[in-house]
Protein backbone atom coordinates (compact mmCIF):
# COMPACT_ATOMS: atom_id res chain seq x y z
CA UNK A 1 0.00 0.00 0.00
CA UNK A 2 1.32 3.14 -0.79
CA UNK A 3 1.59 5.81 1.63
CA UNK A 4 -0.68 8.96 0.77
CA UNK A 5 2.27 11.68 1.91
CA UNK A 6 4.53 11.00 -0.67
CA UNK A 7 6.32 14.18 0.19
CA UNK A 8 9.04 12.73 2.22
CA UNK A 9 9.63 10.07 -1.19
CA UNK A 10 10.19 13.17 -3.74
CA UNK A 11 12.91 14.08 -0.53
CA UNK A 12 14.75 10.97 -0.37
CA UNK A 13 14.21 10.07 -3.87
CA UNK A 14 16.52 12.82 -4.80
CA UNK A 15 18.74 12.59 -1.78
CA UNK A 16 19.31 8.76 -3.03
CA UNK A 17 19.55 9.23 -6.89
CA UNK A 18 16.83 6.99 -6.94
CA UNK A 19 14.53 7.19 -10.13
CA UNK A 20 10.79 8.01 -10.31
CA UNK A 21 10.30 4.42 -11.88
CA UNK A 22 11.22 2.63 -8.76
CA UNK A 23 8.92 1.25 -6.29
CA UNK A 24 8.27 2.99 -3.32
CA UNK A 25 9.08 -0.10 -0.97
CA UNK A 26 12.76 0.52 -2.38
CA UNK A 27 12.78 4.06 -1.49
CA UNK A 28 11.41 3.99 2.11
CA UNK A 29 14.00 0.98 2.87
CA UNK A 30 16.84 2.48 1.16
CA UNK A 31 15.75 5.42 3.28
CA UNK A 32 15.19 2.93 6.44
CA UNK A 33 19.02 1.37 5.94
CA UNK A 34 20.51 5.17 5.83
CA UNK A 35 18.68 6.33 8.78
CA UNK A 36 20.06 3.24 10.51
CA UNK A 37 23.47 3.28 9.47
CA UNK A 38 23.85 6.70 8.93
CA UNK A 39 22.02 8.53 11.63
CA UNK A 40 21.42 5.69 14.77
CA UNK A 41 24.37 3.51 15.21
CA UNK A 42 26.70 6.28 14.76
CA UNK A 43 25.02 8.74 17.38
CA UNK A 44 24.28 5.74 19.53
CA UNK A 45 27.74 4.52 19.73
CA UNK A 46 29.29 8.46 20.27
CA UNK A 47 26.97 8.21 22.99
CA UNK A 48 27.74 5.46 24.49
CA UNK A 49 31.26 6.31 24.71
CA UNK A 50 30.60 9.30 26.14
CA UNK A 51 28.63 7.78 28.77
CA UNK A 52 31.23 5.42 29.57
CA UNK A 53 34.27 8.34 28.96
CA UNK A 54 32.46 11.07 31.16
CA UNK A 55 30.84 8.64 33.64
CA UNK A 56 34.30 7.38 34.14
CA UNK A 57 35.82 10.89 34.65
CA UNK A 58 32.84 11.99 36.93
CA UNK A 59 33.39 9.21 39.29
CA UNK A 60 37.21 9.47 39.33
CA UNK A 61 38.10 6.77 37.28
CA UNK A 62 40.23 6.40 34.01
CA UNK A 63 37.10 5.35 31.96
CA UNK A 64 37.75 3.32 28.14
CA UNK A 65 41.39 3.77 27.24
CA UNK A 66 42.96 1.16 25.25
CA UNK A 67 40.83 0.33 22.28
CA UNK A 68 41.30 3.31 19.77
CA UNK A 69 42.67 6.69 20.45
CA UNK A 70 40.92 7.61 24.07
CA UNK A 71 39.50 4.15 23.59
CA UNK A 72 37.33 5.61 21.50
CA UNK A 73 36.78 2.15 19.74
CA UNK A 74 36.05 0.36 22.73
CA UNK A 75 32.43 -0.12 22.11
CA UNK A 76 33.37 -2.02 18.82
CA UNK A 77 36.01 -4.24 20.94
CA UNK A 78 32.86 -5.28 23.36
CA UNK A 79 30.38 -6.00 20.61
CA UNK A 80 33.08 -8.54 18.74
CA UNK A 81 33.66 -10.01 22.30
CA UNK A 82 30.62 -9.93 23.01
CA UNK A 83 29.47 -11.79 19.32
CA UNK A 84 32.16 -14.27 20.15
CA UNK A 85 30.83 -15.57 23.92
CA UNK A 86 30.10 -19.26 24.18
CA UNK A 87 26.88 -20.30 25.65
CA UNK A 88 26.81 -21.35 29.28
CA UNK A 89 25.34 -24.11 30.74
CA UNK A 90 22.19 -23.33 32.74
CA UNK A 91 21.24 -24.89 35.74
CA UNK A 92 18.43 -23.64 36.31
CA UNK A 93 16.35 -23.24 32.75
CA UNK A 94 15.92 -25.69 29.90
CA UNK A 95 17.15 -24.77 26.52
CA UNK A 96 13.68 -25.06 25.68
CA UNK A 97 12.98 -21.80 27.46
CA UNK A 98 16.03 -20.04 26.81
CA UNK A 99 15.40 -20.45 23.63
CA UNK A 100 11.63 -18.85 23.90
CA UNK A 101 13.15 -16.33 26.21
CA UNK A 102 15.85 -15.84 23.09
CA UNK A 103 12.95 -15.08 20.57
CA UNK A 104 11.01 -12.84 22.99
CA UNK A 105 14.39 -10.54 23.48
CA UNK A 106 14.25 -10.60 19.87
CA UNK A 107 10.81 -9.27 19.21
CA UNK A 108 11.44 -6.77 22.26
CA UNK A 109 13.94 -5.35 20.19
CA UNK A 110 12.29 -5.32 16.82
CA UNK A 111 9.02 -4.06 18.49
CA UNK A 112 11.58 -1.20 19.64
CA UNK A 113 13.47 -0.76 15.84
CA UNK A 114 9.90 -0.57 14.17
CA UNK A 115 9.84 3.28 15.75
CA UNK A 116 12.61 3.93 13.24
CA UNK A 117 10.27 4.67 10.97
CA UNK A 118 8.71 7.28 13.12
CA UNK A 119 11.49 8.53 14.15
CA UNK A 120 11.21 12.46 13.40
CA UNK A 121 14.58 13.66 12.74
CA UNK A 122 13.90 16.85 10.49
CA UNK A 123 11.19 17.89 7.88
CA UNK A 124 12.82 15.53 5.46
CA UNK A 125 13.58 12.84 7.18
CA UNK A 126 9.81 12.56 8.43
CA UNK A 127 8.10 9.09 7.17
CA UNK A 128 4.63 8.97 8.86
CA UNK A 129 3.29 11.97 9.85
CA UNK A 130 -0.41 11.14 10.70
CA UNK A 131 -2.93 12.71 13.23
CA UNK A 132 -1.32 9.92 16.15
CA UNK A 133 2.39 10.23 15.15
CA UNK A 134 3.90 10.81 18.88
CA UNK A 135 1.78 8.05 20.13
CA UNK A 136 4.13 5.80 17.84
CA UNK A 137 7.12 5.47 19.73
CA UNK A 138 5.21 5.67 22.86
CA UNK A 139 3.67 2.56 21.65
CA UNK A 140 6.64 0.55 20.48
CA UNK A 141 7.94 1.55 24.71
CA UNK A 142 5.26 -0.40 25.74
CA UNK A 143 5.76 -3.39 23.47
CA UNK A 144 9.35 -3.92 24.07
CA UNK A 145 8.44 -3.47 27.68
CA UNK A 146 5.72 -6.47 27.07
CA UNK A 147 8.08 -8.65 25.49
CA UNK A 148 10.34 -8.07 28.25
CA UNK A 149 7.60 -9.72 30.47
CA UNK A 150 7.19 -12.51 28.00
CA UNK A 151 10.81 -13.13 27.92
CA UNK A 152 11.01 -13.35 32.20
CA UNK A 153 7.93 -15.87 31.95
CA UNK A 154 9.33 -17.88 29.09
CA UNK A 155 12.88 -18.15 31.75
CA UNK A 156 10.50 -19.94 34.19
CA UNK A 157 11.71 -20.31 37.74
CA UNK A 158 10.33 -18.16 40.88
CA UNK A 159 13.24 -15.36 40.60
CA UNK A 160 12.49 -14.92 36.64
CA UNK A 161 8.84 -14.15 37.82
CA UNK A 162 9.44 -11.47 40.59
CA UNK A 163 11.42 -10.05 38.35
CA UNK A 164 8.85 -10.09 35.53
CA UNK A 165 6.21 -8.67 38.18
CA UNK A 166 9.04 -5.48 39.12
CA UNK A 167 9.59 -4.94 35.75
CA UNK A 168 5.44 -5.01 34.71
CA UNK A 169 5.02 -2.87 38.02
CA UNK A 170 7.70 -0.29 36.77
CA UNK A 171 6.61 -0.07 33.01
CA UNK A 172 2.59 0.68 34.07
CA UNK A 173 3.79 3.02 36.59
CA UNK A 174 5.91 5.21 34.28
CA UNK A 175 3.46 4.82 31.34
CA UNK A 176 0.70 6.79 32.47
CA UNK A 177 1.96 10.35 33.62
CA UNK A 178 4.38 9.91 30.23
CA UNK A 179 0.67 9.52 28.45
CA UNK A 180 -0.95 12.42 30.67
CA UNK A 181 2.28 14.76 29.60
CA UNK A 182 2.26 13.65 25.69
CA UNK A 183 -1.48 15.03 26.13
CA UNK A 184 0.27 18.18 27.19
CA UNK A 185 2.55 18.67 24.64
CA UNK A 186 -0.57 17.98 22.19
CA UNK A 187 -2.54 20.57 23.39
CA UNK A 188 -0.10 22.64 23.54
CA UNK A 189 1.53 22.58 19.87
CA UNK A 190 -2.27 21.86 18.88
CA UNK A 191 -1.88 18.29 17.30
CA UNK A 192 0.01 14.78 17.73
CA UNK A 193 1.41 15.43 14.06
CA UNK A 194 5.47 15.64 14.64
CA UNK A 195 5.15 18.78 12.06
CA UNK A 196 2.92 20.31 13.91
CA UNK A 197 4.58 20.43 17.15
CA UNK A 198 7.88 21.74 15.23
CA UNK A 199 5.54 24.30 14.02
CA UNK A 200 4.41 25.79 17.03
CA UNK A 201 8.13 25.84 18.00
CA UNK A 202 10.92 28.10 16.91
CA UNK A 203 15.20 27.60 16.93
CA UNK A 204 15.57 30.20 19.79
CA UNK A 205 15.10 28.69 23.26
CA UNK A 206 12.33 31.32 24.40
CA UNK A 207 10.06 29.89 21.41
CA UNK A 208 10.56 26.45 22.87
CA UNK A 209 7.00 24.90 24.38
CA UNK A 210 9.22 24.05 27.73
CA UNK A 211 9.80 27.90 27.75
CA UNK A 212 6.47 29.59 26.33
CA UNK A 213 3.99 27.65 28.82
CA UNK A 214 5.25 26.52 32.71
CA UNK A 215 3.13 24.17 32.57
CA UNK A 216 4.59 22.44 29.90
CA UNK A 217 8.16 23.03 31.50
CA UNK A 218 6.65 20.41 34.04
CA UNK A 219 5.10 18.08 31.16
CA UNK A 220 8.34 17.68 29.74
CA UNK A 221 10.15 16.65 33.65
CA UNK A 222 7.52 14.64 33.84
CA UNK A 223 7.45 12.96 30.12
CA UNK A 224 11.38 12.59 30.45
CA UNK A 225 11.53 10.94 33.87
CA UNK A 226 8.59 8.92 33.36
CA UNK A 227 10.12 7.67 30.29
CA UNK A 228 13.11 6.54 32.19
CA UNK A 229 11.22 5.15 34.67
CA UNK A 230 8.86 3.02 31.83
CA UNK A 231 12.21 2.37 29.93
CA UNK A 232 14.27 0.81 33.12
CA UNK A 233 16.87 3.98 32.56
CA UNK A 234 19.06 4.47 35.76
CA UNK A 235 19.00 5.24 37.94
CA UNK A 236 15.55 4.05 38.07
CA UNK A 237 16.48 0.91 36.47
CA UNK A 238 16.42 -1.64 39.32
CA UNK A 239 13.97 -3.51 37.97
CA UNK A 240 16.70 -4.62 35.39
CA UNK A 241 19.69 -4.49 36.81
CA UNK A 242 19.13 -6.26 40.10
CA UNK A 243 17.78 -9.30 38.31
CA UNK A 244 21.91 -9.70 37.43
CA UNK A 245 22.32 -10.70 40.75
CA UNK A 246 19.11 -12.26 42.38
CA UNK A 247 17.80 -13.72 38.85
CA UNK A 248 15.44 -12.42 36.76
CA UNK A 249 14.22 -11.17 33.36
CA UNK A 250 18.04 -10.87 32.85
CA UNK A 251 19.34 -13.79 33.68
CA UNK A 252 20.40 -16.14 31.40
CA UNK A 253 21.47 -12.88 28.72
CA UNK A 254 25.10 -13.38 27.97
CA UNK A 255 26.73 -12.49 24.22
CA UNK A 256 25.50 -11.76 21.36
CA UNK A 257 21.83 -11.45 23.31
CA UNK A 258 23.52 -9.22 25.56
CA UNK A 259 24.85 -7.21 23.14
CA UNK A 260 21.42 -6.91 21.16
CA UNK A 261 19.92 -5.88 24.25
CA UNK A 262 22.34 -3.25 25.90
CA UNK A 263 22.35 -2.28 22.15
CA UNK A 264 18.49 -1.52 21.97
CA UNK A 265 18.15 -0.14 25.36
CA UNK A 266 20.63 2.81 24.55
CA UNK A 267 18.43 3.16 21.43
CA UNK A 268 15.28 3.43 23.74
CA UNK A 269 16.73 6.13 25.69
CA UNK A 270 17.84 7.95 22.05
CA UNK A 271 14.25 7.48 21.25
CA UNK A 272 12.42 8.94 23.95
CA UNK A 273 14.91 11.81 24.45
CA UNK A 274 14.33 12.23 20.76
CA UNK A 275 10.73 12.74 20.96
CA UNK A 276 10.96 15.19 23.95
CA UNK A 277 12.86 17.28 22.34
CA UNK A 278 10.70 17.41 19.75
CA UNK A 279 7.49 17.95 21.53
CA UNK A 280 9.31 20.51 24.29
CA UNK A 281 12.61 21.34 23.31
CA UNK A 282 12.07 23.35 19.69
CA UNK A 283 12.67 20.30 17.21
CA UNK A 284 14.42 20.70 14.62
CA UNK A 285 13.62 24.15 13.61
CA UNK A 286 16.19 26.44 12.30
CA UNK A 287 16.61 29.92 12.46
CA UNK A 288 13.87 32.00 10.78
CA UNK A 289 16.59 34.21 8.38
CA UNK A 290 17.32 30.19 7.01
CA UNK A 291 13.88 30.03 5.78
CA UNK A 292 14.58 32.43 2.48
CA UNK A 293 17.95 31.42 1.94
CA UNK A 294 18.47 29.59 -2.25
CA UNK A 295 18.58 26.26 -1.82
CA UNK A 296 17.90 25.78 0.75
CA UNK A 297 16.63 22.16 0.29
CA UNK A 298 20.23 20.57 -0.84
CA UNK A 299 21.53 21.39 3.03
CA UNK A 300 18.22 21.51 4.88
CA UNK A 301 18.13 18.24 6.20
CA UNK A 302 21.85 17.81 7.37
CA UNK A 303 21.47 21.39 9.38
CA UNK A 304 17.71 20.04 10.74
CA UNK A 305 19.66 16.45 11.43
CA UNK A 306 22.54 18.73 13.13
CA UNK A 307 20.14 20.24 15.01
CA UNK A 308 17.96 17.68 16.51
CA UNK A 309 20.49 15.32 17.33
CA UNK A 310 22.48 18.00 19.35
CA UNK A 311 19.91 18.30 21.71
CA UNK A 312 19.15 14.95 21.95
CA UNK A 313 22.61 14.17 22.58
CA UNK A 314 22.72 16.72 25.64
CA UNK A 315 19.50 15.48 26.97
CA UNK A 316 20.78 12.18 26.86
CA UNK A 317 23.97 13.53 28.54
CA UNK A 318 22.03 14.94 30.96
CA UNK A 319 20.47 11.50 32.01
CA UNK A 320 23.44 10.24 32.39
CA UNK A 321 25.10 12.91 34.59
CA UNK A 322 22.18 12.10 37.16
CA UNK A 323 22.40 8.10 36.67
CA UNK A 324 26.04 8.61 37.99
CA UNK A 325 25.37 11.32 40.93
CA UNK A 326 22.65 8.86 42.14
CA UNK A 327 22.00 5.96 43.58
CA UNK A 328 19.99 3.62 42.12
CA UNK A 329 16.23 3.55 43.74
CA UNK A 330 14.65 0.82 44.98
CA UNK A 331 12.06 -0.69 42.61
CA UNK A 332 9.20 0.20 45.32
CA UNK A 333 10.61 3.33 45.39
CA UNK A 334 10.40 4.00 42.17
CA UNK A 335 7.00 3.19 41.77
CA UNK A 336 6.09 5.12 44.75
CA UNK A 337 7.61 7.94 43.23
CA UNK A 338 5.67 7.81 40.29
CA UNK A 339 2.21 7.53 41.78
CA UNK A 340 2.70 9.87 44.24
CA UNK A 341 5.06 12.76 42.84
CA UNK A 342 5.31 12.59 38.80
CA UNK A 343 1.30 11.21 38.37
CA UNK A 344 0.02 14.50 40.79
CA UNK A 345 2.30 16.90 38.49
CA UNK A 346 1.32 15.43 35.18
CA UNK A 347 -2.46 16.43 36.16
CA UNK A 348 -0.98 19.59 37.00
CA UNK A 349 0.55 19.94 34.13
CA UNK A 350 -2.78 18.63 31.68
CA UNK A 351 -4.88 21.02 33.46
CA UNK A 352 -2.92 23.95 33.47
CA UNK A 353 -2.06 23.54 29.84
CA UNK A 354 -5.49 23.14 28.35
CA UNK A 355 -6.08 26.49 30.73
CA UNK A 356 -3.06 28.33 29.72
CA UNK A 357 -4.10 27.75 26.02
CA UNK A 358 -7.79 28.34 26.64
CA UNK A 359 -6.92 31.69 28.03
CA UNK A 360 -3.55 32.92 26.60
CA UNK A 361 -2.99 30.23 23.97
CA UNK A 362 -3.54 31.27 19.78
CA UNK A 363 -6.55 30.70 17.89
CA UNK B 1 -1.94 10.62 65.83
CA UNK B 2 -3.97 12.37 63.62
CA UNK B 3 -2.48 14.80 60.86
CA UNK B 4 -3.87 17.68 59.49
CA UNK B 5 -4.55 17.85 55.66
CA UNK B 6 -2.32 21.15 55.80
CA UNK B 7 0.47 19.63 57.43
CA UNK B 8 0.58 16.25 55.12
CA UNK B 9 0.64 18.81 52.37
CA UNK B 10 3.40 20.20 53.56
CA UNK B 11 5.34 17.61 54.67
CA UNK B 12 4.42 16.27 51.17
CA UNK B 13 6.05 19.28 49.22
CA UNK B 14 9.05 19.58 51.81
CA UNK B 15 9.60 15.99 50.66
CA UNK B 16 9.60 16.84 47.02
CA UNK B 17 11.93 19.84 47.59
CA UNK B 18 14.28 17.81 49.80
CA UNK B 19 14.78 15.06 46.88
CA UNK B 20 15.23 17.89 44.67
CA UNK B 21 17.87 19.69 46.59
CA UNK B 22 19.48 16.16 47.35
CA UNK B 23 19.54 15.49 43.59
CA UNK B 24 20.67 19.34 42.78
CA UNK B 25 24.00 18.85 45.10
CA UNK B 26 24.79 15.28 43.88
CA UNK B 27 24.85 16.28 40.38
CA UNK B 28 26.28 19.51 41.06
CA UNK B 29 28.92 17.81 43.82
CA UNK B 30 30.31 15.38 41.24
CA UNK B 31 30.81 17.98 38.16
CA UNK B 32 34.34 19.16 39.43
CA UNK B 33 36.08 15.75 38.77
CA UNK B 34 34.88 16.29 34.87
CA UNK B 35 38.30 18.26 35.30
CA UNK B 36 40.28 16.67 37.83
CA UNK B 37 40.19 20.26 39.10
CA UNK B 38 41.62 19.50 42.23
CA UNK B 39 44.64 16.88 43.48
CA UNK B 40 41.86 15.04 45.18
CA UNK B 41 39.60 14.96 42.58
CA UNK B 42 42.10 12.96 40.36
CA UNK B 43 41.61 9.61 38.83
CA UNK B 44 41.81 7.55 41.29
CA UNK B 45 42.28 4.23 39.97
CA UNK B 46 45.01 2.95 38.05
CA UNK B 47 45.18 1.87 34.38
CA UNK B 48 44.13 -2.27 33.83
CA UNK B 49 47.74 -3.39 34.42
CA UNK B 50 49.30 -5.20 31.10
CA UNK B 51 52.41 -4.62 29.56
CA UNK B 52 51.59 -2.12 26.74
CA UNK B 53 50.99 0.19 29.51
CA UNK B 54 51.52 -0.50 32.57
CA UNK B 55 53.18 -3.00 35.20
CA UNK B 56 54.31 -6.46 34.50
CA UNK B 57 53.27 -9.64 37.28
CA UNK B 58 57.21 -8.75 38.43
CA UNK B 59 56.02 -5.17 39.57
CA UNK B 60 52.82 -6.15 41.04
CA UNK B 61 52.60 -5.55 45.09
CA UNK B 62 53.47 -9.35 46.39
CA UNK B 63 50.49 -9.97 48.12
CA UNK B 64 48.28 -9.68 44.71
CA UNK B 65 46.09 -12.56 44.14
CA UNK B 66 46.53 -14.14 40.86
CA UNK B 67 45.63 -17.04 39.25
CA UNK B 68 45.71 -19.81 41.52
CA UNK B 69 48.94 -22.45 41.42
CA UNK B 70 49.40 -25.77 43.29
CA UNK B 71 53.09 -27.41 43.83
CA UNK B 72 51.85 -30.93 44.48
CA UNK B 73 55.22 -32.23 45.55
CA UNK B 74 54.16 -30.51 48.55
CA UNK B 75 50.22 -30.65 48.55
CA UNK B 76 48.75 -33.70 50.81
CA UNK B 77 45.61 -33.86 49.26
CA UNK B 78 44.14 -32.63 52.74
CA UNK B 79 41.18 -30.90 50.65
CA UNK B 80 40.89 -28.26 53.35
CA UNK B 81 41.12 -25.90 50.27
CA UNK B 82 38.44 -28.00 48.73
CA UNK B 83 35.85 -27.67 51.61
CA UNK B 84 36.39 -23.52 52.24
CA UNK B 85 36.18 -22.73 48.87
CA UNK B 86 33.03 -20.69 48.60
CA UNK B 87 32.06 -21.14 45.28
CA UNK B 88 33.81 -25.23 44.84
CA UNK B 89 35.90 -24.21 41.93
CA UNK B 90 38.70 -26.66 43.36
CA UNK B 91 38.55 -30.65 42.95
CA UNK B 92 40.35 -32.96 44.24
CA UNK B 93 40.53 -36.64 44.24
CA UNK B 94 43.17 -39.00 46.22
CA UNK B 95 44.50 -42.06 46.06
CA UNK B 96 46.56 -44.42 48.42
CA UNK B 97 49.98 -43.56 47.54
CA UNK B 98 53.59 -45.50 47.85
CA UNK B 99 54.02 -44.67 51.29
CA UNK B 100 51.63 -45.49 53.77
CA UNK B 101 51.33 -42.22 55.22
CA UNK B 102 50.73 -39.89 52.30
CA UNK B 103 48.18 -39.90 49.67
CA UNK B 104 48.57 -39.56 45.65
CA UNK B 105 46.59 -36.18 44.94
CA UNK B 106 45.55 -38.03 41.65
CA UNK B 107 43.46 -35.07 40.59
CA UNK B 108 43.70 -31.64 41.67
CA UNK B 109 41.69 -29.68 39.18
CA UNK B 110 40.63 -25.27 39.87
CA UNK B 111 38.68 -23.87 37.38
CA UNK B 112 39.82 -20.03 37.44
CA UNK B 113 36.36 -19.00 35.23
CA UNK B 114 34.04 -19.76 38.87
CA UNK B 115 36.97 -18.87 40.92
CA UNK B 116 36.79 -15.29 42.79
CA UNK B 117 40.16 -14.97 44.22
CA UNK B 118 38.91 -14.65 47.67
CA UNK B 119 42.19 -16.19 49.12
CA UNK B 120 40.57 -18.18 51.39
CA UNK B 121 42.17 -22.22 49.63
CA UNK B 122 45.64 -20.42 50.34
CA UNK B 123 45.16 -18.92 53.91
CA UNK B 124 43.92 -22.33 54.84
CA UNK B 125 46.77 -24.42 53.47
CA UNK B 126 48.75 -26.15 56.21
CA UNK B 127 51.86 -27.20 53.80
CA UNK B 128 51.76 -23.96 51.68
CA UNK B 129 51.36 -25.80 48.36
CA UNK B 130 48.81 -23.82 47.13
CA UNK B 131 49.77 -19.86 46.61
CA UNK B 132 48.61 -17.11 44.69
CA UNK B 133 51.06 -16.12 41.69
CA UNK B 134 51.06 -12.61 40.07
CA UNK B 135 49.89 -13.32 36.87
CA UNK B 136 46.38 -11.97 36.22
CA UNK B 137 46.49 -12.62 32.45
CA UNK B 138 43.78 -15.72 31.62
CA UNK B 139 41.87 -14.80 29.42
CA UNK B 140 41.60 -18.23 27.14
CA UNK B 141 38.82 -18.80 23.89
CA UNK B 142 37.15 -21.25 25.47
CA UNK B 143 35.28 -21.87 29.56
CA UNK B 144 37.15 -25.81 29.65
CA UNK B 145 40.69 -24.07 28.80
CA UNK B 146 40.37 -21.89 32.02
CA UNK B 147 40.55 -25.02 34.33
CA UNK B 148 44.34 -25.69 35.67
CA UNK B 149 45.15 -29.13 36.18
CA UNK B 150 48.13 -29.48 39.12
CA UNK B 151 47.20 -33.28 39.94
CA UNK B 152 49.28 -36.56 39.01
CA UNK B 153 47.15 -38.59 37.43
CA UNK B 154 45.20 -41.60 38.09
CA UNK B 155 47.06 -44.24 38.93
CA UNK B 156 47.22 -47.53 37.01
CA UNK B 157 45.97 -50.88 37.66
CA UNK B 158 49.35 -52.22 37.95
CA UNK B 159 50.87 -49.37 39.93
CA UNK B 160 48.05 -49.80 42.35
CA UNK B 161 49.28 -53.39 42.97
CA UNK B 162 52.71 -53.03 42.95
CA UNK B 163 52.10 -50.18 45.91
CA UNK B 164 49.71 -51.88 47.46
CA UNK B 165 52.19 -54.69 47.55
CA UNK B 166 55.07 -52.76 48.88
CA UNK B 167 52.59 -50.86 51.83
CA UNK B 168 51.89 -54.25 53.06
CA UNK B 169 55.34 -55.53 53.53
CA UNK B 170 56.16 -51.98 55.22
CA UNK B 171 53.47 -52.57 57.62
CA UNK B 172 54.40 -55.89 58.31
CA UNK B 173 58.19 -54.68 59.23
CA UNK B 174 56.80 -52.24 61.19
CA UNK B 175 54.53 -54.89 63.11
Amino acid sequence: MALANSTWEQHWRALLGISAETAQGVVAAGAILVILFGVIIPAVGVVSYLFRKLGADLQARVGPNQAGAAGFLQGLADLLKLLQKQKMKSEVTSAESQREGSFWYFGHTLVLYSSLAVLPLGSVFLFVNTDMSAFLPFIAALAAVLATLFSGVARGGVASFLGVFRVSAQAVAGAVPALFALLCAGLGAGGFRWEAMAKAQGFYPWSWRVFVNPFELLAFLVFFASGMVLLSIPPFSSAHPSSDLRGGVLSGVFGRRFAWLSFSRTYALFLWSLISVVMFLGAWNLPGFLDGAPERERWVFVLELIVVLSKTVSLMLLAGWIERASPRLRTDHVTDLVWWVFMPAALVALIGTALWERLWGGP
Amino acid sequence: MKTSVLSTTRVYFSSISAGVRSLVQACSSILPYLWSATELRKEVTEQYPDPVSSRTPDELPSRTRGLLENDIQRCTGCKECEEVCPVKCIKVENEPGEDPGKTWVAVFDIDHASCIFCGLCVEVCAPQSLIHTREYEGAALALPQLVTSFGRGRVTDEQREKWDIMRRSQEAENL
